[in-house]
């Protein structure tokens, strides 16, 4: 399966955009994804800088391969969330989100949930964000991280009962 | 959302939606557009910047072949600033006229890939201006991962080739490679990338970590990641993610800062 094939989706941000490519192009795009993949980026790698370098090199890569792709807004998730994921696994990143919230960066209200949250595996992390946050269906997330639904479920089942194993007292 | 009765999965997504709440950086279009520009302009730039740099080698060979006592060390810059940290731990550095407000050491245990290694993180300010810089070791492959990206330019930072990146707000980051680990600085309010890397080159290294008063306790982190993804088979069939075995948590509770 290509980047360029996976389904848009459904949330009503990305279908705005969707209709506006046709007049206005990447600038539309741009203004009215930005926040969302931000968010996303950010909830996937858990660092405001980090999210903003993944999110506007995701941009430029739709920008440059803007004539050949047909649908934008869902490449442009798929290389958001792939983006984000590299950053995991290159940096194991995931760990330093201690950290990170101590310097201000996230919100410094104690949560054990984030904070376990950034204890989980980058996939068991993106598949929980993806299905949570984005509330996408499970073959959605898995037409995302390129995986089996069934690998899906089990990231989302083993997740979850580390959240829980953690988060109990 | 109750979070002590609510069933685990709506305690995340509110979670999620809270912390998904801060305020996204503004951003505009404009600098997409500009990254796409400056990564064109590279490619375009490296094969005629390779020609050029054939040309120079033949005629650096051919003066040498005339005049032993002349060597050429294209990274260097004769009479310039140095930066020669130390080899056996942290790398400790001061930047003269700043306000170091925070120092931290983030130490990651060996696992079967790679050895133990400790990363050292500076937080400074003078006036409105902020600079941190983050001691990534790990050598070339480290370093060609914090610029992975192609959306950079080149710098000299040392009489040393660099990578800049310009966020477009006044915003830069910089990486450099010095020894085995790659220096990464950020900075924020600099009227020019010019400012900002002589900003850098003020840095110098310390014999000792510093003061006690900034410095915060280590953080120690134990967390294995064994996620495997094959790759994917040569029939269509989509990929699979195998989840190894998770086999740590963080040694203990986050330090406090400063």
């Amino acid at each position: 399966m290509t980047e360029d094939a996976i389904p848009l989706g459904t949330t009503p941000v990305a279908r705005r955009a969707d209709a506006a490519y046709a007049s206005d192009g990447f600038a539309v795009l741009y203004r009215e994804t930005f926040d969302r993949m931000w968010r996303l980026a950010f909830l996937l790698v858990g660092d405001r800088h980090v999210a903003e370098e993944v999110v506007q090199d995701a941009y430029s890569k739709v920008l440059e391969r803007w004539a050949a792709v047909d649908e934008p807004a869902a490449y442009l998730r798929i290389t958001v969330v792939n983006r984000s994921r590299d950053v995991l696994r290159r940096r194991k990143l995931v760990g330093r989100l201690t950290l990170l919230a101590r310097r201000g960066d996230v919100d410094p209200t104690p949560d054990p949930l984030w904070d376990a949250l950034s204890h989980l595996a980058p996939a068991q992390r993106t598949a929980l964000v993806l299905r949570f946050y984005e509330d996408l269906p499970v073959r959605d997330v898995a037409a995302l991280m390129k995986v089996r639904e069934g690998t899906v479920k089990s990231l989302v089942h083993r997740g979850l009962a580390r959240l829980r194993e953690e988060i109990q007292p | 959302v109750n979070t002590a009765t609510a069933p685990l999965e709506d305690q995340l997504r509110a979670t999620l939606r809270r912390h998904a709440g801060h305020t996204a950086p503004r951003a505009d279009a404009t600098d997409v557009r500009r990254r796409v520009q400056r990564r064109r302009r590279r490619r375009q730039v490296v094969p005629a910047v390779g020609a050029v740099a054939v040309i120079a080698a033949g005629i650096v060979v051919t003066s040498v072949k005339h005049d032993n006592s002349r060597t050429s060390t294209a990274a260097e810059v004769p009479g310039g600033p140095s930066f020669t940290p130390r080899a056996d731990g942290p790398a400790y550095v001061e930047l003269p006229g700043w306000q170091l407000e925070r120092y931290a050491e983030i130490r990651y245990p060996a696992d079967a890939d790679t050895p133990a290694v400790t990363e050292p993180e500076y937080q400074w300010t003078r006036g409105g201006q902020r600079m941190q810089l983050h001691v990534y070791p790990g050598g070339n492959a480290m370093y060609e991962v914090r610029v992975g990206s192609d959306a950079r330019s080149d710098a000299k930072v040392y009489g040393k080739d660099a990578s800049l990146l310009d966020y477009g707000t006044g915003r830069y980051r910089v990486d450099v490679l010095i020894g085995e680990a790659t220096f990464e600085f950020d900075g924020e309010q600099f009227a020019s990338a010019d400012e900002f890397i002589a900003a850098i080159e003020e840095a110098r290294p310390t014999a000792s970590a510093p003061p006690a008063d900034v410095t915060a306790e280590p953080l120690d982190l134990d967390i294995a990641f064994d996620v495997a993804v094959n790759e994917p088979a040569a029939g269509g069939d989509p990929p699979n993610a195998v989840v190894e075995a998770e086999t740590g948590t963080t040694s203990r509770p986050a330090p406090g800062g400063k």
